[in-house]
């Protein structure tokens, strides 16, 4: 993800390749070879999409975490741009584990939406990234925006652990850890954790290719406005969150 | 909303979620110098 730019594009490609090539693969085997869910029937499918998009989510919001201890150690800028576009796929990720629990949630509780321990800490951590990406926004020199985002990129992610760990501490409707128990002896048909991990992998390499060449266009763009980094009016792109 | 129309509701709604992703990395590349 800090690779010098020729290398990054090629990582880029080849990762593009891949996550193209494994999620072929895994929805073959998630709509086609997994079997249908004994109680649930087919809608128990979406868990190929749901549990991905939320580890997906956990790992950006780690690397938020990672890249922003490497800013704050004063490493490459260029991790201030690791930062910002992992917790671009982080929010994206977030929402879509929210939009595909909501899919499932109606089809399996009968509800679109239950103030649910696990649910709300979900919500709340979307909102807090968010919140997170605004700040990346706010105006100030490139380094001390950078520094100012890092802190919060440390902090929010104290919310990942509650969030895993609200269905084991709180009374909720959502079923506790399937595959991720701590006597690693998931319960689930072998086909299904197949489909399951191919999907964890696809939605993994295409996670990594988009950071990638997120990292590559930010740094592309914030280069020429680097020498003017002591104005404290300078606004390069980098700094925009998602606007 | 029942079985398969779940199914294509939910997969339908993470391709557009990737579909965005990916215009939004094409979007901000193209703004290179």
């Amino acid at each position: 993800m800090v690779l010098p730019g020729a290398a990054s594009r090629n990582v880029g490609r080849l990762l593009g390749r891949a996550a193209a090539a494994t999620a072929v693969v895994a929805l073959l085997l998630a709509l086609v070879v997994a079997p249908p869910e004994a109680v649930q029937g087919e809608s128990q499918r979406l868990m190929y999409l749901h549990v991905p998009a939320a580890w997906t989510a956990f790992l950006a919001f780690a690397v938020v975490w990672v890249a922003s201890a490497a800013v704050l150690a004063g490493a490459s800028p260029r991790w201030d741009a690791v930062a910002q576009g992992a917790a671009e796929l982080g929010v994206a990720m977030t929402a879509l584990c929210l939009l595909e629990g909501s899919i499932w949630g109606h089809a399996a509780w009968g509800v679109w939406w239950a103030w649910d321990p696990r649910l709300v800490t979900t919500a709340v951590l979307l909102v807090t990234y968010v919140g997170y990406l605004a700040v990346r926004g706010l105006s100030g020199s490139a380094s001390r925006r950078a520094r100012r985002s890092a802190v919060v990129g440390l902090v929010a992610f104290a919310l990942v652990p509650v969030v895993h760990f609200s269905v084991l501490w709180w009374r909720t409707l959502h079923q506790p850890p399937t595959v991720l128990r701590p006597d690693l002896d998931a319960p689930i048909d072998p086909v299904m954790l197949a489909a399951l991990l191919v999907s964890l992998l696809a939605f993994t390499l295409a996670g990594a290719w988009f950071v990638v060449r997120r990292v590559d266009a930010i740094s592309q763009v914030a280069r020429p406005s680097s020498s003017a980094a002591a104005s404290p009016r300078e606004t390069t792109p980098a700094g925009r969150g998602m606007g | 909303m029942t079985g398969w129309w779940v199914v294509a509701a939910g997969y339908t709604a993470a391709a557009l979620c990737w579909a965005l992703l990916v215009m939004w990395v094409r979007h901000d590349g193209s703004r290179r110098p």
